[in-house]
């Protein structure tokens, strides 16, 4: 066997510890260091081991990923996300479909705050789909709105996901959040669509909402917002005309949000002590996958399957249109069982590679995995978010309702990567413009 | 066994205050850097080194027991979820254990890493300032052994029976059910 062959084999072992519920990190540590021993011998094997985990934890880049995770725990145990719904529902209840419409701008400004799908999905669905259930909304569009929206999470910045995208294929943070700002500001808009269109082929579903607000009322919930969304502006301001650093953005962040959150007296001990048990549990638990992932990256190199792999997809998909039609089938299908962090650290060693070969714009590759990853999230059989808003609802919805609310936001899902594809300049031209 | 476990809960848990402090001493650090900078045109000397080297290593290092404790490590629960629960149990232990391996193994490659470092009194010069950073090598080793030790005992706690580690499948998906809060 060579060495490529041997390396492919190891690749399928590592697929079958996690299907055995090995934990990824436990996994991805545990092959390439088996993988490294058998072709070059145990001390290049132990030397991987000895340097890559503590180079990788101590990086002043990687450093933004706790602080966005502070940020995003500390505004929502505070509760300073709570006004988010109430504000867009407030000045867009009257349109057709105005509380989906709603719940879908109220999930793009908790996304703006937090870096993760799966935290603004569960947010927003405990405030938006009562309301909409209330109000006598069908089930699907209810649940479905809430899940599909949440996805922009990771896309609006800030993202861990792009963070570490980042990272590990070396392009700068503050473009990528710039790409995910575009590609979550055209998701957002094509899921109002839906739930346009929605309200007016089936009225019945949707009933118009015939409360009425006074403009009192209005600027009221602003005043709850205001604070959270300007925030937003000066951090992500500051970090686009490079005043921050992503971990300098983070921290003033957290810094700032704590200090609001102590002047609407909404910041108890007991928020503040989650706040920060859930920020080193989450950044933990991503960084050991990252460890193991890095490792897996020095194994494919040193093993010669990168070439291998590139030249065996690039001989299979001999043009631009079927590689990236690949790629998507490849992350709809693993975002069908992976955790979206476990599955874009998974691949990257191995399809990185392939992109260079085929001379893919990184930045724009970037955005694009995570956008596949994110609808990721809501395809059956496993939508991570799909069984968040499950959790929220209970009983009282069935979980297939859940999927099928979802199926007309998937369809325009799946033209926003059609548009990404087809004007790969929307990602990258705004950074290049800013520059 | 009791005792033992016990013990290991607080090493635990001490381990992960730790961690909760670097994050805020961080924000703190990072924040007061940033103030400086702006206020006075200068920045507080040694920052990117002690967040990089201390804060984040600590971070990420420290917590790695405890995130086990509250079961919180991803891993893939499709294929599994279908198996009876008598069998998803047998293969919970089992990646306990190789988990546990896996963990020790990186322990000794962090320890001989961080006596290496030690020996040589690691540092980093950043402007003027020589910054050991030494220390921190030991936090890896630390985590990754406590990590190890509290997958043993879960693994051990199994093979012991149901006196130590409870085999009634109610409760087995009953944990299932709070570790996916």
């Amino acid at each position: 066997m060579t060495d490529p062959q041997i390396a492919s084999l190891l690749l399928l072992v590592l697929l079958g510890l996690l299907a055995l519920r090995v934990p990824i990190g436990a996994a991805l540590i545990a092959v390439p260091f088996v993988g490294i021993w058998l072709l070059f011998g145990w001390r290049p094997a132990i030397g991987a081991l000895k340097g890559i985990p503590y180079n990788f934890a101590a990086s002043w880049q990687l450093s933004s990923v706790p602080m966005f995770l502070f940020l995003g725990f500390v505004a929502y145990n505070a509760g300073l996300t709570k006004g988010l719904f109430r504000a867009a529902q407030v000045w867009l209840a009257r349109l057709p479909g105005g509380l989906a419409v709603a719940s879908i701008f109220g999930a793009a400004g908790f996304a703006s705050i937090t870096g993760s799908s799966v935290a603004c999905a569960a947010a927003m669905g405990r405030i938006a789909i009562p309301e909409m259930l209330r109000n006598g909304y069908s089930h699907g569009l209810a649940t479905g709105s809430v899940a599909a929206a949440g996805t922009v999470g990771a896309l609006i910045p800030p993202s861990i996901l792009l963070i570490v995208f980042g990272i590990v294929a070396q392009v700068p943070i503050g473009d990528l959040f710039l790409g995910g700002l575009v590609a979550g500001v055209l998701s957002i808009l094509a899921y109002v669509v839906v739930a346009l269109v929605w309200a007016m082929v089936l009225p019945s579903a949707v009933p118009r909402v015939t409360e009425a607000f006074t403009l009192k009322e209005k600027l009221a919930t602003l005043r709850d917002v205001a604070p959270l969304l300007i925030l937003a502006v000066l951090i992500f301001g500051g970090m686009f005309t490079g005043v921050f650093t992503p971990t300098e953005a983070g921290a003033v962040g957290s810094a700032l949000c704590i200090v609001i959150a102590a002047l609407y007296r909404s910041l108890s001990w007991s928020a503040f002590r989650v706040s920060v048990v859930e920020t080193f549990v989450t950044t933990a638990a991503i960084f050991i996958i990252a460890i193991g992932a890095n490792l897996l990256g020095r194994f494919v190199t040193l093993s010669g399957m990168d070439g291998y792999l590139s030249s065996l997809i690039l001989s299979v998909a001999t043009n631009e249109f079927l590689l990236l039609g690949a790629i998507v089938l490849i992350y709809l299908l693993l975002g069908m069982f992976l955790d979206p962090m476990g599955a874009m650290l998974l691949t990257m060693p191995i399809l990185l590679p392939v992109a260079f070969q085929a001379e893919l714009n990184f930045l724009w590759f970037g955005v694009f995995v995570v956008k596949l990853l994110e609808i990721g999230l809501i395809t059956p059989p496993i939508g991570l978010n799909v069984f968040v808003i499950k959790n929220v609802v209970g009983a009282s919805i069935p979980l297939e309702t859940i999927f099928r609310g979802v199926t007309a936001f998937l369809v325009a899902d799946l033209l926003v990567v059609a548009l990404l594809v087809m004007f790969p300049e929307m990602i990258t031209a705004l950074p290049s413009l800013l520059r | 066994m009791h005792a033992i476990k016990r013990i290991g809960d607080v090493v635990t848990v001490a381990a992960a205050w730790l961690a909760g402090l670097a994050v805020v001493v961080m924000m703190c650090h990072v924040t007061a850097d940033v103030a400086s900078r702006l206020l006075m045109g200068k920045p507080l000397p040694g920052t990117i080194v002690l967040v990089a080297n201390y804060y984040m290593v600590l971070i990420v290092c420290l917590p790695l027991a405890f995130v086990e404790r509250l079961d919180q490590h991803i891993a893939v629960d499709v294929v599994t979820d279908r198996l009876s629960v008598r069998l998803r149990l047998r293969l919970r232990a089992a990646a306990w254990l190789f988990s546990a391996a896996v963990f020790a193994l990186l322990t000794y490659a962090a320890w001989l890493e961080a006596v290496d470092k030690f020996a040589r009194k690691a540092f980093v010069i950043e402007h003027d300032l020589a910054l050991p950073i030494w220390y921190s090598y030991f936090a890896l080793p630390l985590g990754c052994g406590l990590l190890s030790l509290y997958l043993l005992g879960k693994f051990v706690g199994y093979i012991a029976g149901p006196a130590v580690n409870d085999r009634d499948p109610a409760r087995l998906s009953e944990q299932e059910n709070s570790a996916h809060d």
